[in-house]
């Protein structure tokens, strides 16, 4: 049972990820990365981390996706805009290229001798665990990760202004924001 | 067929299918997209290590990783999408190869 859910939700995941890079269209490769998602998501519940699964689905396709569809739609993409595809011998390359990481990877990986699936202790994984550990060992990167956020939300914010270096003509109505030192 | 040789295996092919939309495409949205395949095939190695040497802990270092690993993805997908927004209203174009103003 265990096994036959692993493989549908690695099949899964990695049929998303091969649309995600291979469809032409943005608002397609973000379709597939929701089912690629998901099953990622369906695999660390298999590898009894549910509280990170349930994380997965709401930052990655809650948030993240959400954002890309968000832009997607607000670009209006246009066919020209896009700028094609590389000439097929380059992307055959790059190919032949992650084939070798891939076999690289998997020879390493292969060559070793792992231990065999156990049964879980009682609570392994609830998110009680995971905060425990979280806030008694890895309180720094916590705090760091937060001064991260605050700093990536301040860059986005920053970025995402009409105008970066030519201050707001003052005749215009528009917006009145008084922030901002550009 | 649960064993760590799968699991890293899938983890492995993730990542590679991620490097390949990073290199063979040129829609800058897509490659954003293929960064995310990458965090996530790396995620998936987190816990299946965290899954199959626990240690003595109920919720290894693994896990925390997983989260910190959100965070970052979550902030470098915030930050990436809003230069994107930029540069589209300036120049009109999604295409990688066109984004060469830093470049020599």
């Amino acid at each position: 049972m265990r096994d036959a859910f692993f493989v549908m939700f690695s099949f899964l995941a990695i049929l998303g990820g091969f649309l995600t890079v291979s469809r032409r269209s943005p608002m397609y490769s973000a379709l597939s990365l929701m089912i690629f998602f998901g099953a990622v998501s369906g695999v660390m519940m298999i590898l009894s981390a549910p509280f990170l699964a349930l994380m997965q689905l709401m930052v990655y396709a809650g948030a993240i996706l959400v954002l890309f569809l968000f832009v997607i739609m607000l670009l209006a993409l246009r066919e020209e805009d896009s700028g094609g595809e590389r000439p097929w011998p380059l992307q055959l390359l790059a190919g032949i290229g992650c084939a070798v990481l891939f076999g690289l990877i998997a020879a390493a990986v292969l060559r070793r001798e792992f231990v065999a699936w156990q049964p879980d202790k009682p609570g392994f994984g609830s998110p009680e665990e995971v905060g425990r550990t979280m806030f008694a060992d890895f309180v720094l990167p916590f705090e760091v990760v937060s001064v991260l956020i605050l700093a990536a939300t301040m860059g986005a914010v920053v970025l995402a202004k009409k105008h970066l270096d030519k201050p707001e003509p003052p005749a215009q109505g528009g917006s009145t924001g008084t922030g901002g030192g550009h | 067929m649960l064993t760590l040789h799968n699991c890293l295996l899938l983890s492995a092919l993730l990542f590679a299918t991620g490097v390949f939309g990073v290199i063979a495409r040129r829609n800058v949205l897509i490659v954003l997209m293929s960064i995310e395949l990458m965090l996530n095939g790396v995620n998936v190695a987190f816990v299946s290590f965290a899954k199959f040497y626990p240690g003595s802990s109920l919720a290894p270092a693994g896990h925390v990783f997983v989260l910190l690993t959100m965070a970052v993805a979550a902030a470098e997908a915030a930050v990436g999408l809003a230069i994107v927004i930029a540069w589209f209203r300036n120049r009109k174009t999604t295409d990688t190869d066109d984004m060469r103003s830093l470049r020599w």
